[in-house]
């Protein structure tokens, strides 16, 4: 049984934002208004976090693409009192829109804020509903939402393997959206548990960090920097 | 916190996934019956359906050339019955190598834009009315054939050179609408970087992350550069007047006064000619003695850069061969802009990375077949009425300069997909399908000959036609014009140069066959020859001058403006997916901004009013130490006062206030 991760290499990264995009296309995100963003009320699967510090000219700059981290200890899985939230044999962070009942203690829980409320059903205007995906449900006003680390790919790759007689899945076979879109080729998907797959290898790299690892969520998510990212660029 | 009610839409009622209208159209409770995937479920016990599946239907893939700037990317059209549903790289193309940019991933929404030009329409008593195109095509016959042409061309590939050709033919004054890119061009020629082993770049005004001659090249060679090749790790220095997204990712940011970066370009020559440390014949003398005057303690006293950091800079350009300069939109935004360019880019002469692997090379042109030599002026116009057409650009919101020569034109013509501002004020619109919906040949400016091919994703939209089939037909109707303009179609005509690919036996795809070749290159989504010659790098455009800018207005730190990732010049901000990441570092979406030091007072959020010596806007503050005291900086690409529903009415164009010009702020 696999165990999906991922890594994100911060120095192949370049903030282009072609990962979210990517991601609220594949996905039927939708857009969010002028108003949604003032209210803080936006939702992005994946965002690229950025923040600049010190004073002129003394700066340092920051970014942080940021999906759900499908962490192994999963905080919102534990809070949830109607079992919507659960890891899953694979090891995905599963959110169940038909059980939730939308109380928000999981994105309360969550140390990462990678989890999104529905705070109004979506809107996709017009035409634009034409560009929705068939393999993702579009999810209804009052429930959580957040990254899956498009598990719709993986079942489907799965299924073709499987009519193909094999058991398991080449590696590099299935990615995401985010890491199939990205012009750095900074995000990598696989098998964190085939020790000879390009994500494990990443993950065992000098480089590779989890966020918050003090927490003991054990993130499958692993970001890569050449130097620590809470220290000087 | 407040317990939320969940959504008590009835299930019977597909949310507004799809709208009732949208999905009558999809074919509506027939395919509710055959795809049981997109009625509601229900959690058994659970008050409101898991959400609503769209309709699912036979799966193709297309091949498309993406339209949305330069770089020309191939792309994987994923088409679910008769809805293009996801757009992905082409993992072969040798430009994007399956990645896509933020632009190009939210193709799908310049494909459905819900204010596209539905057919072709004539302005009568000042208001836009739909008429047949056997109509349009006469009238905009008529007028070329009576008066003199003005072609403003956006156009790319070999749409660009068929009208190119109308422009011959027709004696028309010719202007590419890419005003940055033609001046930049006219300077540096046009050149491809090759970035396999380069180990220094030193950027020039120039944000390569978010805005640069190729935006899909520099994004996949900042990842090459820093990880791209174990053990080797190539330096990236960001010269420019703010600290910028390109200067937070490069090693070093090097700060300096604005407009002031080719100064620093001619200092660095200054020490390289001075300690013989170039890698490159003699450059003329008149460069020399440019060069001779801007000693380290000049150029420090003109950019703010310390002397003995111009030094050490010429010391490391000097020695990590190959390496790279590019200039890029902040130098070129001042009077002097053609001569900052060229003191730029004798840097790369200096270093000897012209035709270098690791440095550029001029693009290497594919072997497409030439059309039969059209001559010239055949029609003779008598000049007294003067037709301006617009083909694929919008210049009234992004180059109104550029139009001022023509402002006596009596009819105006605009050929684009979008009711943007110039198809707002023209006397002829005529719709053209997007880049999904119709056969296209580009040439990217790669640096391996390479033509990204593709065919119609889904069936048009709307009642539309290529720029180059309006530009045919016209053409056809014009006696003089006919015989040099004898194609069925712009397929036709575009079909007629890909022969050259096949006669030449070379490259990505060869074929015994003509029809096979052009159905395997179709599918393939192009054709390219990594084993090309490369084709000789001409010799740089030396400078023989550069005077500091003056900085327009009397008191104020100095605007400098930008183009953000997601607004492009403006393009990106009909597409909503763009227009919510507009300014994301701030968490701003769907307006403008201005970036002001925290020094002079402001908070972010503040509204303030920006004057200048040419205008005032209002926009809000955004408080940050990337700006120093004595500037401001502004994003390009809002303030439209057309093109469709996202785009218009947000935020402010920056350009109304001018460029390198000295503002004062105050509370709104």
């Amino acid at each position: 049984m696999p165990r999906w991760g991922m890594t994100i290499d911060l120095d192949r990264c370049s903030g282009c934002q072609a990962c979210v995009v990517a991601c609220k296309q594949e996905n039927n995100v939708p857009f969010a208004s002028a108003e949604d963003l003032e209210r803080g009320r936006g939702i992005s699967w994946m965002q690229v976090l950025s923040t600049v510090e010190g004073e002129w000219p003394n700066l340092r700059a920051r970014h942080l693409p940021l999906p759900c981290l499908h962490c192994e200890k999963a905080p919102c899985t534990k809070v949830c009192p109607v079992d919507a939230t659960h890891l899953d044999s694979e090891g995905f962070v599963e959110q169940n829109n038909a059980r939730c009942i939308g109380t928000r203690y999981c994105a309360q829980n969550c140390p990462y804020g990678v989890r999104f409320f529905n705070f109004r059903t979506p809107e996709f205007p017009e035409r634009l509903a034409r560009a929705l995906s068939p393999d993702v449900a579009v999810r209804p006003r009052g429930v959580i939402e957040k990254c899956t680390l498009c598990a719709h790919r993986v079942k489907r790759a799965e299924e073709q393997a499987y009519l193909e007689g094999r058991k398991e899945l080449r590696d590099g076979e299935v990615t995401t959206a985010c890491a199939a879109v990205c012009p750095g080729q900074a995000i990598t998907f696989g098998d964190l548990d085939d020790p000879q797959s390009r994500v494990a290898k990443l993950a065992r790299s000098p480089r590779a960090f989890r966020l918050l690892e003090e927490l003991g969520t054990e993130p499958k998510v692993f970001h890569l920097r050449e130097t620590r990212f809470d220290e000087g660029t | 916190v407040p317990p939320v009610k969940p959504d008590d839409t009835p299930p019977d009622v597909p949310l507004s996934a799809v709208t009732r209208r949208e999905f009558l159209a999809m074919g509506g409770a027939a395919s509710l019956a055959l795809f049981p995937g997109c009625m509601p479920e229900f959690h058994p016990g659970g008050e409101h359906p898991d959400g609503v599946r769209p309709p699912g239907g036979p799966e193709s893939v297309g091949r498309a050339a993406c339209a949305l700037c330069v770089s020309g990317c191939g792309v994987t059209v994923r088409v679910v019955g008769d809805r293009a549903v996801g757009l992905s790289g082409n993992p072969e193309h040798p430009v994007n190598r399956g990645a896509l940019c933020p632009r190009g991933a939210a193709g799908l929404q310049h494909l459905y834009d819900l204010d596209r030009v539905v057919g072709p329409a004539r302005r009568i008593h000042g208001k836009l009315q739909r008429i047949t195109w056997d109509e349009a095509l006469d009238e905009l016959a008529r007028r070329v054939a009576g008066g003199s042409v003005v072609l403003v061309d956006g156009l790319r590939g070999v749409e660009a050179d068929l009208a190119g050709r109308f422009a011959r033919a027709a004696e028309a004054v010719h202007v590419r609408a890419d005003t940055l890119r033609e001046a930049h061009e006219r300077v540096v020629g046009r050149l491809a970087w090759d970035w396999s082993e380069t180990r220094m770049v030193m950027l020039f005004g120039c944000e390569w992350l978010e805005d640069a001659p190729d935006l899909m090249a520099s994004l996949r060679a900042h990842a090459h550069l820093k990880q791209g090749r174990p053990g080797t790790r190539a330096k990236i220095v960001h010269v420019g007047p703010r600290f910028s997204a390109s200067a937070g990712h490069a090693d070093e940011f090097v700060p300096v006064h604005p407009g002031s970066e080719a100064a620093l370009a001619l200092g660095m020559a200054h020490v390289m000619l001075g300690e013989r440390s170039t890698r490159t014949s003699t450059p003329p003398e008149a460069y020399r003695a440019l060069a001779a005057r801007y000693t380290p303690e000049e150029t420090a006293r003109l950019t703010g850069v310390a002397a003995e950091t111009v030094a050490r800079l010429a010391h490391e350009f000097a020695a990590l061969s190959p390496q790279v300069a590019i200039g890029w939109r902040g130098p070129l935004d001042h009077a002097n802009g053609s001569d900052a360019l060229r003191a730029v880019h004798a840097l790369n002469a200096l270093g000897g990375s012209l035709g270098a692997a690791g440095g550029l090379r001029e693009v290497a042109a594919p072997p497409l077949q030439d059309w039969e030599a059209a001559p010239a002026s055949p029609i003779s116009g008598s000049g007294a009425s003067r037709v301006l057409i617009a083909a694929g650009c919008n210049p009234v919101f992004a180059a109104p300069e550029l139009l001022k020569p023509f402002a006596g034109a009596t009819f105006r013509v605009a050929i684009g997909s979008l009711l943007d501002e110039t198809a707002q004020a023209a006397d002829l619109v005529l719709p053209t399908p997007t880049w999904l919906e119709r056969f296209e040949v580009d040439v990217p400016p790669a640096t391996i000959p390479t033509v990204t091919v593709s065919r119609p994703a889904i069936a048009p939209l709307h009642d539309t036609k290529t720029a180059g089939d309006i530009l045919i037909a016209t053409a056809q109707r014009v006696p003089a014009l006919a015989p040099l303009f004898r194609w069925e179609s712009y397929e036709e005509a575009a079909r007629e140069r890909l022969f050259g690919l096949f006669l030449s036996g070379r490259g990505s795809i060869r074929d015994e066959k003509w029809e096979t070749f052009q159905q395997r290159v179709e599918e393939a989504g192009g054709w390219w020859d990594a084993d090309a010659s490369r084709p000789p790098t001409p010799a740089p455009d030396w400078p023989s001058d550069w005077k500091p800018p003056a900085h327009e207005g009397n008191e104020g730190p100095v605007l400098v403006t930008f183009a953000p990732i997601a607004l492009g010049d403006g393009d990106g901000a009909r597409l909503p997916f763009l227009q919510e990441r507009a300014g994301w570092q701030h968490d701003i979406g769907w307006d403008s901004w201005i970036e002001v030091n925290p020094s002079l007072g402001f908070r972010t959020g503040e509204r303030v009013v920006v004057r200048s010596p040419h205008g005032e806007v209002r926009t809000r503050v955004v408080a940050t130490p990337a700006c120093p005291p004595d500037v401001v900086a502004m994003p390009l690409g809002q303030g439209h006062t057309a093109s469709g529903r996202w785009a218009s009415g947000r935020g402010v164009d920056a350009r109304r206030l001018g460029s390198g010009v000295r503002v004062t702020l105050r509370r709104a």
